[in-house]
């Protein structure tokens, strides 16, 4: 035994051991969030049966079963179901009802002994709506402006090739409503901007009043235009809708202008749900939330996440490579300099939500409220940049990463060999020289490293940024057609913020939990997408001074 | 040491530079009146700290011939050289006394541009320290550091710095592949012309045959004699044989201070100092 721990075998064991976990866990994340997002874009089956209420009565249940767990049988006799035979536990399930229009709830467990003729119907039809969510029912006919255009068995394809057009036309209702009444909006603010500066600095004469009226009065004609427009295209949308039996036997309506997608799911081969699967997945990725956020996709805040990110290195980069090379090259041994090098170790360190209050209390308040004083007293009393905005966000997560990019570029410089600056300053040069051709260039990969540390804590960073610019729903993109094209005043969407938001925020809890484990599995695929982007290009970098290691 | 390429060396070298070694003999002690003095030192004293390197070290060094430093290790020959070209500015808490004359200019007056100095003194390190860029980079780093950009006045520079260290043969096809992608005395040589690109009057060189294996150095013994003609060399060496081999005249130096400073010749064969002898003749070092 002696032998044996002598012989260094149990600290193989040991460490070993610690790598397994760690693989585990790291696997366990991701292999969790991947199977619980992932499945909520297959098409599943719908199941119709029989339930026996607690009065005795049988009613008729269709829906999805979505869980199941073991439950004692005494609980459900104490709560007044009368449960068949004398097992000690039963299954129940989770059933997702959908028509919360129709019973007021969406979700609800059953007992699985009262269930009875569970059955398959392949016409059973599931409706995604953009209002109420799911819709389960047979599908009885199809109507145009209430009288009924087709039935029974010819029902479907009709009712396909209707809800592809009413899709078309929510598209162009869409975006008509989002570019040209934007871009109208847009024009009237901007009049409405200069009105008011005019009459700041006391140049609003009759002439500039006429000719903004006059400009105002084109928009308004034109708005007036686009809005008969989109009445007309409603009017159209307006036009059908399909009937169906839900469960309890009624006769339900639904317009299609509220729908989204129709399918029989008991009815789908494998690969249909296959291509109906990757469907749904890019429409995740490139769909706005709907339903507050839970429903539809997640594309503003891919969005959001990504561009804050930019935007942080843009602004953490060179502060941060420049503040390395000072304290590296410049500054000397000083008990100063070690006292900050000590601080800004120390920074890293600080909770997340302290740079958020103080993003908050500096940048916005402080630094936007003096910018709108400057530069928009038009606008004001609405604030411009004096309210939570993309750009505050990035600034806070830009000091928030500083040190780290700080600490790596540093020791990225020092790794670089003596023998190089002196042969560049034996040639002639002079530090600045020696250090813009080489000693910068060869500390790259570093800065890189740097670079991932910052983006891959930035990325994920949630708590801060719910104080500096992260909204629930942001009306638009922070980049658009509008010049200046980049809004940094703008709030955003972000991914961290966005799971929190769909999980404990929403008021459909049960429905959005799929999202939720999606929307943090594409966080983490965002992470990692940024991630191999640096990564790739530190590694090119490095390729470069490959070789140099004997120096 | 004593394979069979180093002995063959001095006798090549020999030939090749008849008449630096006519010039030798006919020299003598009093050098001075060959050759014009390049670098005078007058009391120079070095320290570092609170130590002591250098003690009131006063030679002239002559100019276009190949001056060798030897001695045993830590007696300040690198020190010395390294006050040529004021690379112990670098060195904190580094504090020279006395004078140092580039032709008559003293390189420590408050005037000089030490960028300015460091171009007309090149300097090769111990070990090959090509920058990582390619070959072409390598060599045209001075000149770019000067502000020539011209397209052809590079690459008509680098060839001609590339020729003069007798690595164009070997290297003219792959100007664009990485510096550090040569062997060990390529890249020696190419750090040599890397120095020699920028034409300077002296060229320092500082142990540098001590990262080769025997080969490389006889091809680096053999440039620095073709090199003389153009450039006065100061070489440190630990290497008592290559000191004969190469150089005109050789410095002995002991505990910081300059024991002896003579013609090669004179000092291999009959040193004036007791020290210098027990050096050379293996006594310690």
């Amino acid at each position: 035994m002696k032998e044996w721990i002598k012989s260094g075998t149990p600290w193989i064991w040991v460490t070993a051991g610690g790598l397994a976990v760690a693989l585990v866990m790291v696997f366990g994340v991701l292999s969790l969030t991947a199977a619980r997002g992932l499945v909520y874009f297959w098409p599943s089956q719908v199941v119709e049966t029989t339930f026996v209420e607690k009065d005795g009565s049988k009613i008729r249940l269709i829906g999805e079963i979505k869980e199941q767990e073991e439950v004692a049988v005494r609980r459900l006799v104490n709560s007044g179901f009368k449960i068949p035979g004398d097992e000690k536990f039963t299954t129940r399930y989770l059933l997702k009802l959908g028509n919360r229009d129709v019973f007021g709830f969406d979700f609800k467990w059953y007992p699985a002994p009262l269930l009875t003729d569970l059955t398959y119907p392949k016409d059973i039809l599931t409706v995604e709506r953009r209002e109420w969510g799911n819709f389960y029912g047979h599908l009885k006919s199809v109507k145009e402006n209430g009288t009924v255009v087709a039935e029974g068995a010819a029902a479907m394809p009709e009712l396909e090739k209707r809800v592809a057009r009413a899709r078309k036309l929510f598209d162009e209702i869409l975006r008509t409503e989002k570019q040209d009444v934007g871009d109208i909006n847009y024009v009237l603010e901007q009049l409405r901007l200069k009105e008011r500066k005019f009459q700041l600095e006391g140049k609003l004469d009759d002439v500039a009043k006429q000719a903004i009226e006059k400009q105002r009065e084109m928009a308004t004609v034109s708005f007036a235009k686009i809005q008969a427009r989109v009445e007309k295209l409603r009017a159209e949308i307006g036009r059908d809708s399909l009937s169906a039996e839900v469960m309890d036997g009624k006769m339900v309506d639904v317009p299609l202008a509220k729908v989204s997608e129709v399918y029989r799911a008991n009815a789908m081969g494998v690969a249909d749900k296959i291509s109906f699967y990757f469907h749904k997945l890019y429409l995740f990725i490139t769909e706005d939330p709907r339903e507050a956020n839970t429903e539809g996709g997640i594309f503003p805040a891919i969005f959001g996440t990504v561009m804050m990110v930019i935007l942080m290195s843009i602004m953490v980069m060179p502060l941060g490579v420049m503040a390395a090379v000072y304290m590296r090259e410049y500054a000397g041994h000083g008990l100063l300099i070690r006292i900050i090098r000590i601080a800004v170790n120390n920074l890293a360190g600080v909770p997340s939500i302290v740079y958020g209050v103080f993003g908050l209390g500096f940048f916005v308040y402080f630094l936007g409220g003096n910018i709108d004083q400057l530069f928009f007293k038009e606008s004001l009393p609405a604030p411009t940049f004096g309210s939570p905005g993309i750009l505050w966000a990035s600034l806070t997560l830009a000091i928030l990463t500083l040190p780290v990019v700080i600490v790596a570029t540093e020791e990225g410089l020092s790794r670089v060999p003596r023998s190089l600056r002196e042969a560049s300053l034996a040639l002639g040069a002079t530090k600045a020289e020696t250090l813009w051709r080489t000693v910068l260039p060869m500390a790259r990969p570093a800065m890189m490293t740097g670079l991932i540390l910052a983006v891959a804590r930035a990325a994920g960073e949630t708590a801060p940024l719910m104080l500096v610019g992260v909204v629930k729903l942001a009306p638009s993109l922070p980049l658009d057609g509008h010049f200046p094209y980049l809004h940094l005043e703008r709030q955003f969407m972000h991914l961290g913020f966005h799971i929190y938001d769909v999980g404990f925020q929403s008021p459909n809890v049960e429905a959005a939990r799929p999202l939720v484990y999606a929307t943090a599995f594409l966080l983490v695929l965002v992470i990692v997408v940024l991630n191999i982007a640096a990564v790739s290009l530190r590694n090119r970098l490095r390729e470069n001074y490959r070789g140099l290691e004997g120096m | 040491m004593s394979t069979l390429n180093m002995s063959a060396t001095p006798p090549k070298t020999h030939t090749f530079d008849m008449s630096a070694a006519l010039d030798r003999m006919q020299v003598g002690g009093s050098k001075d009146a060959a050759a014009p003095v390049c670098i005078e030192t007058k009391n120079l004293n070095l320290y570092y700290g609170a130590t002591q390197a250098l003690i009131n070290v006063s030679v002239q060094i002559p100019k276009r011939r190949v001056t060798a430093f030897i001695g045993p290790s830590g007696c300040g020959k690198s020190t010395f050289l390294r006050c040529f070209n004021r690379m112990n500015d670098l060195v904190e808490n580094c504090r020279i006394e006395g004078k140092v004359l580039l032709e008559n200019d003293d390189i420590y007056d408050r005037a000089v541009k030490v960028a300015l100095l460091r171009r007309r003194v090149g300097m090769v390190f111990q070990k090959p320290n090509p920058f990582p860029k390619s070959i072409f980079e390598n060599v045209a780093y001075g000149l770019r550091i000067m502000g020539v950009n011209d397209k052809k006045t590079l690459s008509e520079t680098v060839e001609r710095a590339l020729r003069g260290a007798a690595l164009w043969e070997e290297v003219k096809d792959r100007l664009n592949s990485n510096g550090l992608s040569l062997s060990g005395g390529q890249q020696q040589r190419l750090v040599i012309a890397r120095a020699i690109a920028l034409e300077p009057e002296v060229l320092l060189l500082d142990e540098p045959c001590s990262a080769l294996d025997p080969i490389a150095t006889a091809k680096v013994e053999e440039l620095l004699c073709e090199l003389k003609d153009r450039f006065t060399i100061v070489i440190v060496t630990h290497n008592m044989q290559q000191a004969a081999r190469v150089s005109d005249f050789t410095a002995f130096m002991h505990l910081g201070e300059m024991v002896e400073f003579a013609d090669t010749n004179m000092l291999f064969t009959t040193p004036k100092m007791q020290r210098t002898s027990d050096y050379i003749t293996g006594r310690f070092g």
